[in-house]
């Protein structure tokens, strides 16, 4: 367990790639989890297996982030099941890739209802909890690419970078309330979204990588791990990049 | 039951003064908390969380708007014990 005195995290996205790292290593924590998820019931079950292994009580459900009333709803059963929450990770996120020139206004609507506007659902559904106990940490997942843009990504790449203002704004709204607000942006991870992407364009990204490899969703969650943590106490408003050196 | 309710107006008029730190004296019934003693939105949520406290009671989020002087605040918290 860590330092802090609240025990319950909330996660959005849980069951597949990054936030389901994230759910997993909090558990692994100490923290009773709340993970709500958008259609994969069978991974869903069995997260929630694994994190009751790990002795934490787990609450999953299936929640539509781009919908405010599906968010309230979801918030208010974990605090009511769970209880209040200290720690709320948000993870949901798509891509529907396409040179604007081409772009549906549906995959641009997705995208970012999804990304922007299910991280404003889900902070504001906490925020109000954590002002009032006068303590809590959020991690909104953005993406390198909100930061140094990706061709045909301008629907994903707006959305994270609008996930990063929106944290910076957040974190000078609340500091003084105790409540630290901080982005973390992933390069490319071993994820179901990097694994949709043709090989050529992994070759590509990967030789621009100082590293030479992609990361792995673990490792972006041991950064989570890190910020949830009392030991980043005096970090907020923060965007912290974990790319392997893709940035450089 | 006029005692209790004045007790309980006494300790709104504390937990307010409290917060925005001001002298009970200069607190007024209808005085904005924002426009007129310098306090600021999110202050509201200190109020409203101090009477949650104080009072065993559970304010909607919905009200915090509401909450923009002392006599709506206690009309708030007065609501609320109806709703127990």
């Amino acid at each position: 367990m860590t330092e802090s005195t609240a025990r319950v995290a909330l996660v959005s996205g849980g069951s597949r790639g990054i936030g389901r790292a994230v759910a997993r290593r909090l558990a692994e924590d100490g923290y009773d989890i709340g993970f709500c998820y958008r259609a994969r019931d069978d991974r869903a079950r069995q997260l929630e297996r694994e994190i009751r292994e790990l002795g934490r009580r787990v609450l999953a459900c299936r929640a539509d982030v781009r919908d405010a009333d599906s968010v309230r709803a979801w918030v208010s059963r974990t605090e009511d099941e769970l209880g209040p929450i200290g720690a709320a990770v948000t993870s949901a996120g798509v891509t529907r890739d396409n040179p604007l020139v081409l772009m549906r206004d549906e995959e641009w609507s997705t995208v970012i209802g999804t990304n922007l506007d299910g991280v404003y659902h889900v902070c504001r559904a906490v925020v109000f909890g954590m002002l009032k106990r006068a303590s809590g940490v959020i991690v909104n997942l953005s993406s390198v690419a909100g930061v140094h843009g990706h061709a045909a990504q301008t629907n994903y790449a707006a959305s994270k970078a609008g996930i990063d203002g929106f944290s910076r704004s957040l974190a000078k709204e609340v500091g003084r309330y105790g409540i630290r607000v901080n982005s973390v942006a992933p390069g490319f991870i071993e994820t179901d979204m990097t694994g949709a992407l043709k090989d050529h364009v992994i070759e590509a990204a990967v030789g621009r990588i100082a590293l030479r490899r992609l990361g792995r969703a673990e490792e972006v969650a041991d950064l989570v791990s890190f910020l949830v943590s009392d030991r980043a106490r005096y970090i907020t408003g923060s965007v912290l990049h974990i790319d392997g050196g893709i940035s450089l | 039951m006029t005692t209790i309710i004045d007790e309980r107006f006494a300790r709104i008029r504390e937990i307010v003064c409290d917060v925005l730190e001001l002298d009970e004296d200069e607190l007024t019934l209808y005085g904005s908390f924002v426009d007129e003693f310098g306090g600021d939105s999110l202050q509201a949520i200190e109020i409203l969380s101090s009477l949650e406290r104080a009072f065993g009671i559970v304010i909607d989020q919905s009200e915090l708007a509401r909450m923009v002087n002392l006599s709506a605040v206690a009309d708030v918290v007065a609501e609320s014990f109806g709703k127990q």
